[in-house]
């Protein structure tokens, strides 16, 4: 576990790194903050029948904490872009000859990066919204435990369905064309942008299918209290569920992959 | 000036032959693409299906601006995207080269590559146009779809001179990557799917003086829509090829005093 | 009039000092603190039309810094340069028609293409006239074998096939003046000699006038008429090759194979440099002794086998020159760190 920690820490100290970035980071943050804050008000004038029932703050919560998870939890940069970077460089072995799970090392490197991000990226632009916005602040301690819950298991989740993309780097050494639809896919089917209780009823099935809803969706309805008692303990479980299932997939797909890898050599 | 395009038109040539050599990101690339830009479009779809309209605009109507500034972005995607790289050409000393050679330094750096993705989102954005056109019963006179063709050329050269004018401060520092995206974020994270309209002053004022990415889609479109009436700066519409223009003037300027700089610097 | 003319020559690069300690960070945001780096400092010389000059120094020293001031890509701090009636950076358009460049470090060419496109392109950028290209490009398939991979993509060539077609490429509009900075660099031995063949008999025939920067003393040997030392930015030694063995390599090396080894003299005037199995260096000033008297005195004592005189080799006449302009000054800023500002 310590070494968990190491792995973390590495991936923390790179990224802080770069000063100039997190400046001009935050201001386009706080400009993607004022572009949801701005159109979500504008609908509610509109149509406030149309948000059945939901409120302006509860909204503005949703949009802008979505915003910012989306910085944290993001599908454009991650454990899948270093695998794929690794791999077209030949270093991928000196990953696997690291005395370490490989699975376990991706999680802490992502860990590091996840949290960095949380801190630097998630935190003080929330603060400035709190300002200047009216959101909702969870008040009851079941739901912000709910939403930490909910928060950690999203980062899980993402990180899974992430690492298996980066496996298909294996194949292709080229993720170009697909990262463009596997980030489209995730963009519109987390819940990310637009809340999926507002996605047509056809959709609905589909997003209940995909794991993307317990990324983006359940975190966000949690927090701004949608999703309350028995629906926030479905939510939860449903995110579990998930969790598991895709690390018993990513183990059996990795097993193989790594396997194939030792037999040809690298 | 006849000198200059004949350079730089044997170097697209090199720059294609380059891009031959890896033809099979080419259908990939297109692909995804396609699915990137659907994806968006489906977000504002469901956005609009349930609120039917957004500041007075309708889903077509925001599938016409989407469109606007993607056929712009596209063409100067396909022959621009590269510049985005200067800091890489310095660095790795490519720039050097470029000044060894008589020609002159920004006709060879704009010659340098093409790419493809570019082509991919040309082709669905056409295609997007043409299916807004029908969808919103547009009827235009025959000479605005010449009107169309110049305003796409300017949307490209807009997108590229605020982006060659940012890169340039890569002659003084050496780094402009975090300048440039934070930028462009006013590109596709404002004005691409959203009317401006909707937004406060302050940043319709940035959008529209400061980094002028309104003037690919937003103001020629409201000419398109007819909607140049319904707001107070409707006259502006006509204005993005001038707008064009002055920055192209403006960026030229600043490379060329980048140059300038980077030749007594060194940096 | 020479046809270089280099004249108090002096670059310096200003660097931003970072800022250490408590929000060192935060405070690096607004840095403008600067240090001067002197990368040349001082340098003159003028190079005859027809001339092959090989300019020489430790890492660092200066030498790139100062071809692309000569080049036209860097303007001076201080200082002129006449090539050819031009002063590079202000007619920089002009000076390189009359220059070909090579960098050994990084390809001129277009790596993702055949070679022979890239000469296309060349031609347009230079405005070759056809009968020119084709003649060029004739001789240099003859003297280069560029037939061999003209049709590859550069990135595909080894090393010397790239080195070969980037002195194709930077000679193709026949300029008066060739620039090569380490054009040898990481090429093979046969592959270094087929190289210097061809500069040199680029420079007879054609009166190309040639100014190379490296760190192998066989291509300054082999090629140049002459040779400048230079190190932190000043000239150290600007002669022919000839001049510096006997200016600064009086001594000379008699090794002898002795029948009844171990060697066993002291002679006065002589220096055991080495001893291996039955041979022995002695070093001796040649200044003072001439080698058959310390032969004679040798063979007072032992049986002489075999016996020849090595000249000093320029290699180590150069590190002696490196060393002694180090021990004198410090480096003034070699413990400046650089500021990443990214
Ligand atoms: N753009 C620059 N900015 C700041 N310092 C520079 C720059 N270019 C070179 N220098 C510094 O100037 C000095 C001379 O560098 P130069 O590249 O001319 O050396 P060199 O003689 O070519 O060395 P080498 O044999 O390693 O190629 C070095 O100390 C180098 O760090
Ligand atoms: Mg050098």
């Amino acid at each position: 576990m310590s070494l968990f920690w190491i792995f973390s820490r590495q991936s923390f100290y790179q990224q802080s790194a770069y000063r100039l970035n997190f400046w001009l980071e935050i201001a386009g943050v706080m400009l993607q903050i004022y572009v949801v804050y701005k159109l979500w008000n504008v609908l509610f004038e509109q149509t406030p029948q149309s948000f059945g029932g939901v409120s302006l703050p509860q909204m503005i919560t949703y949009a802008v904490l979505g915003m910012l998870i989306g910085s944290i939890l993001n599908t454009g940069e991650g454990v899948h872009t270093y695998i794929q970077q690794q791999v077209r460089m030949g270093q991928i072995t000196t990953d696997l000859m690291k005395p370490v799970d490989f699975i376990v090392h991706m999680m802490a490197r992502d860990f590091g990066s996840m949290i960095t991000r949380l801190v630097f990226l998630l935190v003080p632009p929330l603060a400035i919204s709190y300002l200047l916005f009216d959101m909702v602040i969870p008040t009851s301690p079941l739901r912000i435990f709910g939403f930490v819950v909910a928060l950690a298991q999203a980062w899980v989740i993402l990180f899974f369905c992430n690492f298996m993309f980066g496996l298909i780097s294996f194949k292709t050494l080229d993720l170009m064309g697909f990262s463009f639809t596997y980030f489209a896919l995730v963009r519109f089917a987390s819940g990310q942008i637009v809340p999926l209780w507002m996605y047509p009823d056809v959709l609905q099935p589909v997003l209940n299918f995909l794991p993307f809803k317990s990324v983006f969706y359940t975190p966000l309805a949690i927090y701004n209290g949608v999703l309350t008692s028995s629906s926030m303990w479905t939510a939860l479980l449903t995110q579990t569920a998930w969790m598991i299932g895709l690390f018993v997939v990513a183990r059996l797909i990795w097993g193989r992959i790594h396997n194939s890898l030792i037999v040809q050599g690298g | 000036m006849r000198e200059n395009m004949t350079i730089y038109l044997t170097m697209i040539r090199a720059a294609v032959l380059t891009r031959l050599e890896y033809r099979a990101d080419f259908v990939m690339g297109i692909i995804g693409v396609f699915i990137l830009n659907a994806g968006t479009l489906a977000t504002s779809w469901v956005l609009l299906s349930r609120f039917q309209n957004l500041h007075g605009w309708t889903f077509w109507e925001i599938v016409f601006l989407y469109n606007m500034w993607l056929l712009g972005h596209g063409i100067r995607a396909v022959f621009f995207r590269h510049i985005n790289m200067l800091e890489q050409f310095i660095v790795e000393g490519t720039f050097d080269q470029i000044l060894t050679r008589p020609a002159n330094p920004l006709v060879q750096f704009l010659g340098r590559e093409v790419h493809y993705l570019g082509v991919g989102d040309v082709l669905l954005s056409v295609f997007m146009l043409v299916l807004a056109y029908h969808n919103l019963g547009l009827n235009w006179p025959w000479w605005m779809f010449g009107w169309l063709i110049v305003i796409a050329l300017s949307s490209a050269v807009v997108e590229m001179a605020i982006t060659l004018l940012l890169v340039s401060t890569s002659f003084l520092t050496t780094r402009s990557r975090a300048l440039v995206n934070s930028a462009s974020l006013f590109s596709w994270g404002v004005v691409q799917q959203y009317p401006v309209d909707m937004f406060g002053k302050l940043l319709r004022n940035i959008v529209t003086i400061l980094l002028p990415f309104a003037f690919m889609n937003y103001y020629p479109s409201l000419v398109f829509l007819g909607k140049q009436d319904v707001v107070p700066w409707g006259f502006l519409t006509w204005y993005a090829p001038v707008v064009a223009l002055i920055l192209l003037f403006l960026a030229i300027s600043m490379w060329n005093y980048g140059i300038k700089r980077y030749q007594s610097s060194g940096s | 009039m020479a046809l270089i003319e280099v004249n108090h020559l002096r670059k310096e690069f200003k660097r931003i000092i970072p800022k250490t300690g408590f929000l060192s960070g935060i405070r690096n945001l607004w840095n403008t603190d600067t240090h001067t780096h002197v990368a040349v400092d001082d340098i003159s010389f003028k190079v005859e039309e027809g001339e092959l000059l090989g300019y020489i120094g430790p890492n660092g020293a200066g030498k790139s810094t100062s071809i692309k001031m000569l080049t036209g890509i860097l303007v001076p701090t201080s200082g002129d340069v006449k090539i050819a009636g031009l002063t590079p950076w202000k007619d920089r358009r002009a000076h390189t028609q009359n220059i070909g460049v090579v960098f050994g470090q990084k390809t001129q060419l277009w790596w993702d293409i055949p070679v022979i496109e890239s000469f296309r392109v060349l031609k347009t950028i230079y405005k070759i006239p056809d009968e020119l290209y084709t003649k060029n490009l004739n001789q240099f398939r003859e003297l280069l074998e560029l037939d061999q991979f003209e049709n590859t993509p550069v990135r595909q060539l080894s090393l010397g096939q790239r080195m070969r077609a980037d002195l194709a490429a930077a000679l193709l509009h026949d300029p008066k003046i060739l620039f090569l900075d380490e054009p040898t660099i990481g090429v093979d031995v046969l592959a270094k000699e087929r190289l210097r063949t061809f500069i040199k008999e680029i420079n007879r025939t054609r009166g190309v006038t040639v100014l190379l920067t490296t760190h192998d003393m066989q291509d300054i040997e082999k090629l140049c008429h002459r040779m400048a030392i230079i190190d932190d930015g000043n000239i150290l030694y600007d002669g022919s090759i000839d001049a510096l063995k006997s200016k600064f390599g009086n001594e000379r090396t008699l090794v002898i194979e002795l029948d009844d080894a171990p060697y066993r003299l002291n002679l006065p005037g002589t220096r055991i440099l080495r001893e291996e199995g039955t041979r022995v260096w002695l070093a001796f000033n040649r200044d003072q002794f001439s080698a058959s008297d310390i032969m004679m005195r040798v063979a007072e004592h032992h049986t002489i086998r075999d016996l020849t005189v090595e000249e000093p080799e320029i290699e180590s006449i150069v590190r002696e020159i490196y060393e002694g302009s180090h021990s004198g000054r410090k480096r003034e800023d070699e413990h400046v760190p650089v500021l990443d500002l990214q």
